[in-house]
């Protein structure tokens, strides 16, 4: 775990002092204000419309950081040969993979973390009022949902390149958002062997439309119920491990 | 006395290929010698380096570190210098140092200490803070000979050490590797600078297509007339004969 702790921490450090995290910061800081200072389509009161759109962005912009950063992690290691000396030392490659999904981790956790307290000081400021338990839900889901990308960008990098690697997480992340609720309507539906492929691609796909709870924390609607919200940490738990093993397996055998 | 290193019958192949990259190897590197690992591009260095360090498993063969097989103790005991490596741009050399040396668990008090002394033997303690991204090749390469120094090793495995060095720190490099036998350390150096091997190597080992050619010392090497010849002209007779 030390080892682990260790590739995090540097490979952390090594992302903080780039230039790249910067621009996201100032982008969505900019687009935020932009959309808090004006009265948009001619609606006085704009609390709802900013939760709304505001909530969106800073998770765009947080799932955008998370992917493109894990998707370079393991391919800079290896394209500037540093893997060499690191495997040299006593690491295995299985605390690669998880010291750089640690460390994507914990980049999108830093900047969600950043853009939700400025979205949550928006939302107050614009005089709206928001359940705490609400508001720590959706952190925690969206925390959760950022580990689940990175890993699945960590395991997509170990055979696309960065720029399809990004392309691809980003495309299954949207897919999925939107389209998983008509998977469930066809799986209802469906008969024979078309039943299979659907409950199949319903089951193994991951499941991003759970930690969307966007609608409720807009709409002040009721928290999610204690047991749907364990199950939910339970869920990102299991299938996070299972994005791993598989990763470190694929790692192991190839060759460097 | 149990040697530092002990190959036998090693076999290395990348993927699904069929050719070999190394094949049926055997040698031993002897504690407190240093010794040239030399052969042409292609010849199977890199991968019986990798296959030391077990940055890739072998299929046949077996590799033995002071009497054990590979394992997270036995590596503790090596330090690795790679042939190329471009250092994370955005760390300091003191904050490198202190990552590697951190792997191997070293104290923190004895890493500052250590990690100050090699700094100062590279003559890099005055640029511990920048950022690598603004170091040059040669003093990349002594930052590079640096972390493989960083856990006191007993077995120094170095890929290409001089390359990219102006003949000065070529010279210190030189004088370092002679000074860490004298206290007892093993090293195999891999080196296309035969006469830089010539000076300091106790022992050569030559590889052609993946296959061990000769080992020898340098005092011993001698042509097929038995005259006493160079390392340069050994190599270049061997590598033609073979």
């Amino acid at each position: 775990m030390r080892t682990i702790i260790l590739i995090a921490q540097h490979s952390f450090k090594e992302l903080i002092r780039k230039k790249d995290l910067y621009v996201f910061f100032l982008l969505l800081v900019g687009i935020m204000l932009f959309f808090s200072l004006n009265s948009s389509f001619g609606v006085s009161d704009t609390s709802r419309y900013l939760k709304d759109i505001g909530y969106t962005l800073i998770l765009l912009f947080s799932v955008i950081i998370t992917i493109s950063f894990s998707a370079k992690q393991i391919p800079v290691e290896l394209s500037s040969k540093t893997i060499y000396p690191l495997l040299a030392k006593p690491v295995s490659r299985t605390d690669v993979v998880l010291g750089k999904f640690l460390s994507g981790s914990l980049i999108s956790f830093c900047s969600f973390t950043i853009f939700f307290l400025c979205y949550i000081i928006m939302v107050l400021l614009k005089g709206s009022s928001t359940s705490i338990i609400l508001i720590t839900q959706s952190y925690v889901l969206t925390l959760l949902l950022l580990s689940l990308l990175s890993s699945i960008s960590i395991f997509f990098s170990l055979f696309l390149s960065t720029g399809a690697n990004v392309t691809i997480t980003l495309l299954l992340y949207f897919f999925i958002s939107y389209y998983n609720s008509m998977l469930r309507d066809m799986l209802i539906t469906a008969k024979g062997a078309v039943y299979y492929i659907y409950s199949t691609l319903f089951y193994l796909l991951p499941h991003f439309d759970f930690y969307d709870i966007k609608i409720r924390l807009v709409h002040d609607w009721d928290p999610v119920a204690l047991w749907a919200f364990g199950s939910i940490i339970l869920y990102s738990f299991f299938y996070i491990t299972i994005i791993l093993i598989l990763s470190s397996a694929v790692f192991k055998k190839r060759s460097l | 006395m149990e040697p530092a290193l002990q190959i036998n019958n090693l076999c290395v192949k990348y993927g699904k290929s069929t050719d070999n990259a190394v094949k049926d190897l055997s040698f031993s590197v002897k504690k407190g010698s240093i010794v040239g690992f030399l052969g042409p591009n292609g010849a199977g260095k890199t991968s019986t380096i990798k296959s030391i360090l077990g940055i890739i498993a072998p299929y046949k063969g077996t590799i033995s570190i002071f009497g054990d097989p590979l394992s997270k103790r036995t590596k503790e005991l090596i330090g690795y210098m790679p042939e190329i490596a471009n250092y994370y741009n955005y760390l300091t050399p003191k904050e490198l140092l202190y990552f590697y040396g951190k792997l191997f668990n070293i104290n923190r008090t004895v890493l500052r200490i250590r990690i100050k002394q090699l700094l100062t033997n590279a003559g890099l303690l005055s640029k511990r803070n920048d950022l690598l991204k603004t170091f040059s090749k040669g003093m990349l390469q002594k930052v590079s000979f640096a972390q493989a120094l960083i856990n006191d090793p007993d077995l120094l495995i170095l890929d290409e050490p001089t390359t990219g060095l102006d003949p000065i720190a070529r010279m210190q490099m030189r004088d370092t590797l002679i000074e860490l036998k004298n206290n007892g350390k093993t090293i195999l150096f891999s080196s296309h600078e035969l006469s830089e091997v010539e000076l300091i190597c106790d022992n050569i080992i030559i590889l052609k297509s993946g296959q061990l050619v000769t080992q020898n010392s340098p005092a011993n090497l001698v042509n097929k007339k038995g005259e006493h010849v160079s390392v340069e002209k050994y190599f270049f007779e061997m590598i033609k004969a073979s």
